[in-house]
């Protein structure tokens, strides 16, 4: 019997899924008290992420919450809700998975704490891809900083965790304070934390101050989603934070503040006058993130390093979208969306290469690379196809990512911008060869390299989603798109 | 007009803030920095919802205030730890990472 949910209030369905989240993370919580063994709490922590993906199918069926504003505005059902929630979800279920084989090795102290803070973490973020209200906008983002910072410093007794935290910490700090003065003004000048009210009233807002609070906010969100210049706190926290605590924060945080970008940007922000001016200086930003990154990225020989550098470009590349999306919104932000999920489904596999890694004891330097196509050959072949995959090389969904956003480059006017970042893709190649060369090139004397179920889970399914998804991406980039359709217009 | 006044104490404590950050070199100080320029901004959030006289603004401030303080917390544990190991604490000193 399908079940009628039109009779439920929408307002309890469309805040299900961080409902169900909230309440298995103050579960496993107080479970944690009464039980000595902690493993099977990581297994109810990914229960509660996969119940909330389901709340989230609920909710997201055609007329089970009407498209609108719930929670006294705070909340929004909308397309682009449904899908960057879904996202997030994935992100956090495939950290939790990844994480499952590391954490009692190296924080067994802390073990279900770990799992409690990715949990409000990506509770945060999901407030932050789902409101419309820059007040729960920012309070997702602090959220979510917060409990970063600590998971950045889990590991108390090592110096380097430490001064990542510090370092994530300060950077992350000053980069809200900026973002809340640019608010601050933003509201100064509407009269209103409502960001398609905002809309309406900026018509009458004098226009230098308008462009000032724009730098400000711009600034605010380049520093969390760690766009050049930035950037610089990130290889540092990437490079010091517990491994997989990296690969969370080259996921999922990013993608939430790129879903606030995206709000603020294009429903709030989005009359004429600054519209030009936001979209040159996301475009400025893009292509010093594109260059820097990779150009840095070149020199680095700890793999963790590295891919922080990576990830900067990687910010250079959906910048692109973004700066697009002010002269083609639908085809620019639908772009964005369908990079953030390729770009989280790939790195999923290669943060659970690193973890295995560190599972056997060993380092996440180019050296430790070595000879991986002798140590597990599988594992070595999955690694290629996903650096294959961040390079943008066809059949993978990386390829269709970036098609997607050079397609919204061009269609913007862009012509420029869309070629620079062929040509970065070229440059990338250089420091993922370097990987690859150690692994299949290089002989080593080491005993084979054991994954054990949940890692091999993810770069499964890592490995799968990105053929599937590549070869499969008109259904999501359409829905991408429509996600738009629906966003303040 | 009065606020103009509290809009520019605002401003300057912000730049307070900001050039302190720049320019201080111990956490300690940085993070009290950062917590200057959240509070100018809290000003100017209060500030403008009486100008427009509407209560967003000053919602706004009461939640960053809860925000300022859960950070300060975060902060002050991260910086202790830091002080563990060492018997002063500057930032030029945290320098092992590097690239």
């Amino acid at each position: 019997m399908p079940i009628d949910l039109s009779s439920v209030n929408p307002n309890l369905l469309i805040i299900l899924p961080p409902g169900v989240l909230a309440v298995f993370a103050l579960v496993v919580l107080v479970l944690d008290l009464y039980s000595q063994e902690k493993r099977w709490l990581a297994g109810l922590s990914l229960v509660g992420v996969l119940l909330s993906l389901v709340a989230l199918w609920f909710a997201s069926r055609p007329g089970a919450v009407p498209p609108g504003d719930y929670f006294g505005r705070m909340v929004t059902a909308d397309h682009f809700t449904f899908y960057m929630v879904a996202v997030l979800l994935v992100a956090a279920g495939l950290v939790i998975l990844f994480s499952m084989d590391w954490v009692p090795r190296r924080l067994p102290k802390v073990q279900v704490e770990y799992y409690e803070l990715v949990l409000f973490a990506t509770l945060g973020m999901m407030f932050m891809a789902a409101s419309r209200d820059v007040t729960l906008i920012y309070l997702g983002l602090e959220l979510s900083s917060q409990a970063s910072y600590i998971l950045a410093g889990l590991l108390r007794n090592d110096p380097r965790s430490n001064e990542a935290a510090l370092k994530y910490f300060l950077n992350g700090a000053l980069a809200s304070a900026v973002l809340l003065f640019g608010l601050s003004i933003l509201y100064g000048l509407t009269g209103t934390t409502y960001l398609p009210e905002m809309l309406v009233a900026l018509g009458q807002a004098p226009l230098p101050l308008l462009v000032t609070a724009m730098v400000f906010v711009i600034a605010g969100f380049g520093f969390k989603v760690a766009a050049a210049p930035f950037h610089l706190w990130a290889p540092d926290a990437y490079e010091g934070a517990p491994t997989p605590v990296s690969g969370f924060f080259s996921m999922a945080p990013k993608a939430a503040a790129w879903a606030a970008v995206l709000r603020v940007f294009l429903e709030g922000l989005s009359i004429p006058q600054v519209m030009d001016k936001w979209s040159v200086l996301y475009a400025v930003l893009s292509a010093s993130s594109m260059l820097i990154g990779n150009l840095t990225a070149l020199w680095q020989t700890n793999v963790k390093r590295m891919m922080a550098y990576s990830s900067v470009s990687h910010a250079g590349y959906i910048l692109v979208g973004v700066a697009a999306a002010a002269r083609a919104p639908e085809v620019g932000a639908g772009a964005v969306l369908f990079y953030l999920l390729s770009y989280i489904l790939t790195n999923a596999g290669i943060w659970a290469a690193l973890v295995a890694l560190e599972n056997q004891g060993e380092g996440t330097e180019m050296a430790d690379f070595r000879g991986l196509a002798q140590r597990n050959p599988a594992l070595a072949w999955s690694l290629l196809l996903l650096f294959v995959s961040l390079i943008g090389i066809p059949p993978t969904v990386g390829f269709f990512g970036k098609f997607f956003l050079f397609r919204a480059g061009v269609q913007a006017g862009y012509v420029w911008l869309a070629v620079l970042m062929a040509i970065n893709s070229a440059i990338s190649v250089g420091y993922y060869y370097a990987v690859v060369r150690n692994m299949f090139f290089e002989k080593t004397e080491k005993p084979r390299l054991e994954l054990g179920s949940s890692l091999q889970a993810v770069v499964a399914l890592s490995v799968l989603a990105v053929l599937v998804v590549g070869l499969g991406s008109s259904p999501v980039i359409q829905y991408a798109e429509a996600a738009l359709g629906l966003l303040g217009r | 007009m009065v606020e103009n006044g509290y809009l520019a104490l605002a401003a300057v404590l912000f730049a307070l803030g900001g050039v302190g950050v720049l320019l201080r070199r111990s956490p300690l100080i940085s993070l009290m920095c950062v917590e200057l320029m959240w509070n100018a901004a809290n000003l100017a959030f209060v500030t403008f919802a009486r100008m427009h006289g509407n209560m967003d603004g000053q919602v706004f401030a009461f939640l960053t205030i809860t925000v300022a303080a859960a950070e300060a917390a975060i902060g002050l544990a991260l910086i202790v730890l830091l002080f563990r190991r060492r018997e002063h604490v500057d930032v030029d000193d945290v320098h092992s990472l590097r690239g």
